[in-house]
């Protein structure tokens, strides 16, 4: 399991391969966006430091409490996990156990990863995305607020956080799929 | 569509994880695509909708929040090279005791556990720290793999731990409650390996020999003390911080965490660790870690959902009490069990999700004491990360182990460590008050 990427640093990459395919570029964009949406979702848990800090700081000291900090935590927290959801699995980040997956010739593996994907993976992404949008779509419309600062937006926005992180992991899942898929079919790497 | 007995069910919903795991795919999505595939033959697509509310439940959550900064504490500690200095002063001053070094892995793997949480980072951290240097000193391959790994996973059981944040999350009771009925168990887990440690080595010297005359001449008895006292006095206070604060009730476990993420972060500063690319390092390392822990929560949480609605709960419940025979003894000794063989397939996220809404409701009917059973069971998931085929403290252990270093030295060194683990748990239920009598401080 290479999985504590402190140590490994794996990504999923391109082969050397140069030009030609559409969909090279295609997975090359997934893959940025991937990246993009994990390097800018990972201060959001600095976000959430800071909040804390300053909340301590304010209560604790000037004796001022904010009721609304601790929504506003969670939103950040909540998002930050979600969306990087995505990067982490281009990173081969996700806990697996390849204890037995590295036992199998190169070829295998492919298909091992196909059928786990298509069985595992891209059912629970989909359905995810699906209820997902219903219950975001459904929180706009009513305009839901905090229970007890009674903010707007928040909880909204976090309900569209599910979807978001959702398409996210579909589009990066579907990366690394047609990846193997390629592989197996071809013999090389995309 | 046909109809499928609870009973089945359960199984297939066991044995789809066993597949899953097998061919290599991630445990977050195991789960979760079990949980659609399950959901739809048990229930319809009606199920679905649960998901969502799941997750929101997981995001709009101010408990869990705090384990996102303790791992964020926790890189960076790892980062500001605390465990460097801890280790460097032990070794010197605990190496001309047969066996010292080993001991000294387990003492920094003690204090770095109260300051992390994370097992991952510890036994990966003790690994490239320590195991260089053990297997030099001509320490027993065996001893030092198991060591390592037992000692990073103190991590997840002394606190703040983020295996006992999630639990009070699943329990209702306080992060502050389960903090202090986790320290004396994790403490005698600790001294638990250090006897054992002590005793091979006193047995046979060639196990862990005692460091060499000339080293031990290269730094003074005194130099040593100071050096130790030295190294351990910011992390302490660290500790001391963070568990203060949230014992005394002066700031929740997620304040706490917070803050003691910035302290971590002005420790790397004082260490003189602190640069831009660290700190950006460490939160994308950091944002990787969180994403994986959490995810498997998304998926665990999404499967209990069908496990239970399915009634697999149900049918877990039967089982026990029928092989329990209306013993409650014995029906403790059955889940612990279950914990137990659980821990060699899944890990603790999962293991917790999956029984504690069977157990914990048993445990109740049965009259014993929810804080003690819940930290037995935390004491029982130490071994999900020993046992294998599938602990993880192993496979972060071989991920970065020198190269002479083999997975069979790896698994037989674990085994006399998953034994004390045993003993520490059996200890506990003898004596409750090791685990209760801390907490009964607070409310």
């Amino acid at each position: 399991m290479a999985n504590y990427d402190t140590v490994s640093g794996e990504r999923w990459g391109l082969g050397a391969e140069k030009g030609g395919l559409a969909i090279r570029t295609l997975i090359n964009i997934i893959d940025t966006i991937s990246e993009w949406t994990g390097r800018f979702a990972v201060w959001a848990l600095v976000v959430v430091v800071g909040i804390i800090v300053y909340e301590v700081i304010t209560r604790r000291v000037f004796g001022s409490p904010h009721v609304w900090t601790y929504e506003i935590i969670t939103f950040f927290y909540g998002f930050h996990f979600m969306i990087l959801a995505a990067y982490t699995l281009l990173h081969k980040g996700h806990v697996a156990i390849d204890i037995i997956y590295i036992r199998f010739s190169p070829k295998k593996q492919a298909v091992l990863d196909l059928v786990t994907y298509l069985f595992f993976f891209f059912p629970f992404v989909i359905i995810l995305l699906y209820v997902g949008f219903d219950n975001a779509v459904a929180s706009w419309a009513t305009g839901e607020k905090t229970l007890t600062a009674r903010l707007p937006l928040v909880l909204p926005g976090m309900k569209t956080v599910t979807p978001i992180a959702a398409l996210l992991l579909l589009l990066q899942g579907f990366s690394i799929f047609y990846r193997r898929l390629f592989f197996l079919t071809k013999g090389r790497e995309l | 569509m046909p109809e499928f007995s609870p009973e089945l069910l359960t199984f297939l919903m066991f044995a789809g994880v066993l597949v899953g795991l097998f061919m290599g795919h991630p445990l977050a999505f195991i789960l979760g695509g079990l949980a659609v595939i399950f959901g739809l033959l048990g229930w319809g697509f009606s199920a679905f909708s649960m998901f969502a509310n799941r997750i929101v439940g997981l995001m709009d959550n101010l408990i869990l929040a705090a384990i996102p900064m303790f791992i964020f504490m926790a890189n960076l500690l790892e980062r500001s090279g605390v465990a460097d200095g801890l280790f460097e002063s032990l070794r010197y001053l605990l190496g001309p005791i047969r066996g010292g070094v080993a001991m000294a892995v387990v003492v920094v793997c003690t204090v770095f556990a109260a300051c992390t949480g994370v097992v991952g980072a510890s036994v990966v951290t003790m690994a490239l720290l320590a195991m260089p240097m053990m297997l030099k000193y001509g320490y027993d391959k065996s001893l030092t793999c198991g060591t390592i790994c037992a000692g990073g996973t103190l991590g997840i059981l002394i606190p703040p731990s983020i295996m006992l944040v999630l639990m009070a999350d699943q329990t209702g009771l306080s992060v502050g409650k389960l903090f202090l009925g986790g320290i004396v168990p994790g403490v005698i887990l600790s001294c638990l390996y250090i006897g054992y440690i002590a005793f091979v080595c006193g047995r046979r010297p060639e196990l862990g020999p005692p460091l060499s005359m000339e080293e031990r001449a290269a730094v003074p008895v005194k130099k040593r003390l100071s050096m130790a006292a030295i190294s351990l006095v910011p992390p302490v206070l660290l500790i001391i911080g963070v568990l203060g604060t949230i014992f005394s009730g002066i700031a929740t476990p997620t304040e706490a965490s917070g803050v003691g993420a910035f302290v971590a972060l002005l420790m790397a500063i004082g260490y003189r660790r602190f640069s831009w690319k660290m700190f950006k390092d460490t939160v994308l390392s950091t944002g990787r870690t969180v994403s994986m822990v959490m995810m498997v929560l998304v998926g665990a949480s999404c499967f209990t959902g069908v496990f239970m609605g399915v009634g697999g709960g149900q049918v877990l419940t039967d089982l026990i009490f029928t092989l329990g025979m209306g013993n409650k003894w014995l029906i403790l000794a059955i889940m612990m069990l279950i914990v137990f063989f659980l821990g060699a397939l899944i890990d603790w996220i999962g293991i917790i999700y999956i029984t504690f809404p069977v157990f914990l409701p048993i445990a109740e009917k049965l009259g014993f004491d929810q804080l003690w059973f819940v930290v037995l069971l935390a004491v029982n998931l130490q071994n999900s990360f020993l046992t294998p085929p599938f602990g993880y403290a192993l496979f972060y252990l071989k991920g970065v182990a020198p190269p002479g270093v083999t997975t069979a030295d790896v698994y037989k060194g674990v085994v006399p460590f998953i034994a004390l683990m045993l003993v520490g748990l059996f200890l506990c239920i003898l004596f409750p008050g090791a685990v209760t009598y801390f907490a009964s401080f607070i409310d």
